[in-house]
């Protein structure tokens, strides 16, 4: 696969944010969950039938974070993402959202609910029921092996072996294990100690069409939730996986792509 | 030199097989094993031993705050010290040294620079007020702060008290956390302008360049002994001079076990297997607990080095749970213990190496009974601590104190005519 174009673009005036951008046709907005951004094939997949844009979460990557940018809650948030899709002059777009990214895809669909006609939630954070028995990532990631044992069915696969991996040069090691402690900690901002920042209550604004995928074994965010979900977007849809845990993208990787294609093309 | 008599309020009852079947002194340990009369009677021999520290004279009795654990009970540092400010009131010259209030977590932080000017109006102006930030143990994971939301939270708390306590006209405060149209505390502190303000800490850089600046005592809260303290504290000391400031011992308070007996051998039997009982059980918290993700701030995270295995900094506990030794401990400093001439000649070095004019004194070691921290504290107090009181007075006057504890060197500036 080619490599995706690293767009930067200025945030309220002089603050740097950044885009893995590739494809052709209409827009994709991509929103990356709280392991960071990585383009994998689904990505590049989505990417051969349309312009997938990717950004960075703010703070990662050498961008301005929320320090810098001075946001302070899910609000401040969305209207960056809007204000970055302005930059990139895009008016609507679909959207697809993984975990934490999830939670930002449904903030975004929610909030202006002219702006996205479709939108994919997959493994999404951002719903709490006491009801399930849901894990603390922050304390998940103390033990990396646990964590990958609940982000893949089989951790020895391609693809999460692929997804796992860290750089062989212990400077570059370092930097990427300090990028992925940045990422947990702007995130954990939104997710800490309960994942739940009001989004049940706006969940019934969205009107872009819905595709809810799920892996069975999702061990981050345990399957019920797609139904949490499904209760609050009317119309909406629900996929689980079998044999996928919490990236279905990746280790159904045609399946998840069809069905997103399915219903980005509707 | 100073010494402040400490107690952590650790749980001693906690089972013998505590760490072979539980993980976790922390957080989620399992509440069958509190046993509310063994807590009731600890938490009164606690305020006994503080009670006598106050009687033998001690400059300061302190207390500090953890929460969710059997490793210190002690939830509010400052309701301990309204059970014991009456009596030390009545004293001559003994403080309270709060080395604890978290005040991230207080909402609004008001709160407490209202309860210290409380207890300073109620002692008649002998409190030391020290704001830690807390371990995330305490603060992300049982009082649920995000993580890197903790040090903006602290240092905005630490303006608004700090503003509460010196303006004179009733003010509006805009913070990000805190929002108040009025703020205008009643009663106001006793001391004029506010109680000392310390920041307890274990080691950025950040910290100590706030305390030198604004004229704060930093407290180093390490168990690691002064033989690993040393390089910290002498880079302590180089930064001061970097920034021009002097070299007064007073701006350092450093924490030590101290455990005395009659004899060296007698010290290590009374001690020993409450050590181990520190160590093994009160300090047992695990790496999901030890430090959340944006804990630290990634500068430091690439200056202390992370765990190359997990997410997680390499967190301050990891050693907690290996073979303890007692003989060794005491070789590496991180335990002060023997008769009273080994503990004083022990403490001497690391008063004097380390350069420091204040010891936060700990006696209550994990499950030691109370029989034998009460004569820790005696023989302290009567055999060690005066023949040291006088380390520093002749070279330096006192500053972080309340003025009750100023040296004859503090009177002869004060008595200097003013132009």
């Amino acid at each position: 696969m080619s490599s995706p174009e690293l767009v930067t673009l200025s945030i309220q005036g002089e603050h740097v944010a950044k885009a893995l951008v590739k494809g052709e046709g209409s827009p994709v907005l991509f929103l990356h969950g709280a392991g960071g951004l990585h383009w994998d094939g689904y990505l590049e997949e989505i990417a051969k039938q349309r312009k997938v844009i990717a950004p960075y979460f703010p703070g990662t990557a050498e961008t301005a974070g929320a320090n810098e940018l001075d946001l302070r809650g899910v609000w401040d948030l969305v209207l960056y993402y809007y204000d970055l899709l302005d930059q990139l002059g895009v008016r609507r777009a679909d959207v697809i959202g993984h975990s934490f990214g999830g939670m930002l895809a449904a903030e975004l669909a929610a909030t202006d609910n002219n702006r996205f006609d479709h939108l994919v939630l997959i493994g999404a954070a951002g719903l709490w029921n006491p009801d399930i028995d849901t894990p603390d990532l922050g304390t998940i990631i103390a033990d990396p092996n646990d964590l990958h044992a609940r982000m893949f069915v089989d951790t020895s696969s391609p693809v999460a072996q692929q997804a796992i991996a860290l750089p062989e040069d212990e400077e570059e090691r370092l930097r990427a294990i300090v990028e992925q402690v940045i990422m947990m900690a702007e995130a954990s901002k939104y997710l800490w100690p309960i994942p739940d920042k009001g989004l049940r209550r706006r969940l019934h604004r969205i009107r872009a069409k819905t595709l809810i995928m799920w892996g069975e074994k999702d061990g981050l965010i345990p399957v019920q939730y797609a139904y949490e979900f499904q209760k609050g977007i009317q119309g909406s849809r629900v996929v689980v996986f079998e044999n996928a845990a919490h990236f279905p993208q990746l280790e159904r990787l045609s399946d998840a792509v069809n069905a997103t294609l399915e219903l980005l093309n509707s | 030199m100073k010494f402040i008599f400490a107690n952590i309020f650790p749980y001693r009852d906690l089972p013998e097989d505590f760490a072979q079947k539980y993980e976790s002194s922390w957080v989620d340990i399992p509440s069958h094993l509190y046993d509310r009369k063994k807590g009731h009677q600890a938490y009164n021999d606690y305020l006994d031993q503080y009670e006598l520290a106050i009687r033998l004279g001690f400059d300061a009795v302190g207390f500090n705050e953890h929460h969710g654990n059997a490793y210190g009970m002690d939830n509010s540092p400052n309701l301990m010290s309204a059970a014991i400010a009456r009596k030390v009131r009545e004293t001559e010259k003994t403080c309270i040294a709060l080395l604890g209030p978290s005040i991230a977590l207080y909402n609004p932080p008001l709160r407490v620079a209202e309860e210290i000017a409380m207890l300073d109006t109620l002692t008649g102006g002998r409190m030391i007020a020290g704001f830690p930030a807390g371990t995330s143990m305490d603060t992300n994971y049982v009082y649920g702060l995000p993580p890197a939301e903790l040090r903006p939270r602290f240092w905005e708390a630490l303006d608004l008290i700090r503003q509460a306590w010196t303006r004179k006209e009733t003010f509006s405060f805009n913070g990000r956390f805190t929002q108040l149209r009025y703020v205008n505390i009643w009663p106001r502190p006793y001391q004029d302008p506010h109680p000392p303000i310390w920041l307890p800490g274990s080691g950025s850089l950040e910290t100590w360049d706030y305390c030198i600046r604004n004229n704060f005592t930093y407290a180093y809260l390490s168990y690691a002994g002064y033989k690993n303290a040393q390089k910290f504290m002498d880079g302590y000391w180089e930064y001061r001079d970097k920034l021009g400031k002097d070299q007064n011992p007073y701006w350092v308070g450093y924490n030590q076990f101290i455990l005395v007996s009659e004899t060296d051998e007698r010290a290590e039997r009374d001690f020993e297997q409450h050590v181990r009982y520190f160590y093994n059980k009160l300090f047992r918290i695990p790496a999901k607990y030890a430090e959340a993700p944006g804990y630290r701030t990634p500068k430091s995270l690439l200056k202390g080095g992370v765990n190359q295995f997990a997410l997680h900094g390499q967190h301050r506990y990891s050693g907690a749970q290996r073979e303890i030794r007692f003989k060794e401990m005491v070789e590496s400093g991180a335990l002060i213990a023997g008769s009273p001439a080994t503990v004083r000649d022990m403490l001497k070095e690391v008063i004097q190496r380390l350069r420091v004019g204040t010891i936060v004194s700990h006696f209550q070691i994990g499950s030691a009974p109370q029989e034998i921290v009460l004569k820790s504290i005696e023989l302290f107090a009567r055999e060690v601590m005066p023949h040291l009181q006088g380390i520093w007075d002749d070279e330096w006057p006192v500053v972080g104190w309340p003025k009750v504890a100023y040296n004859r060197l503090n009177q002869q500036q004060e008595v200097q005519p003013v132009r």
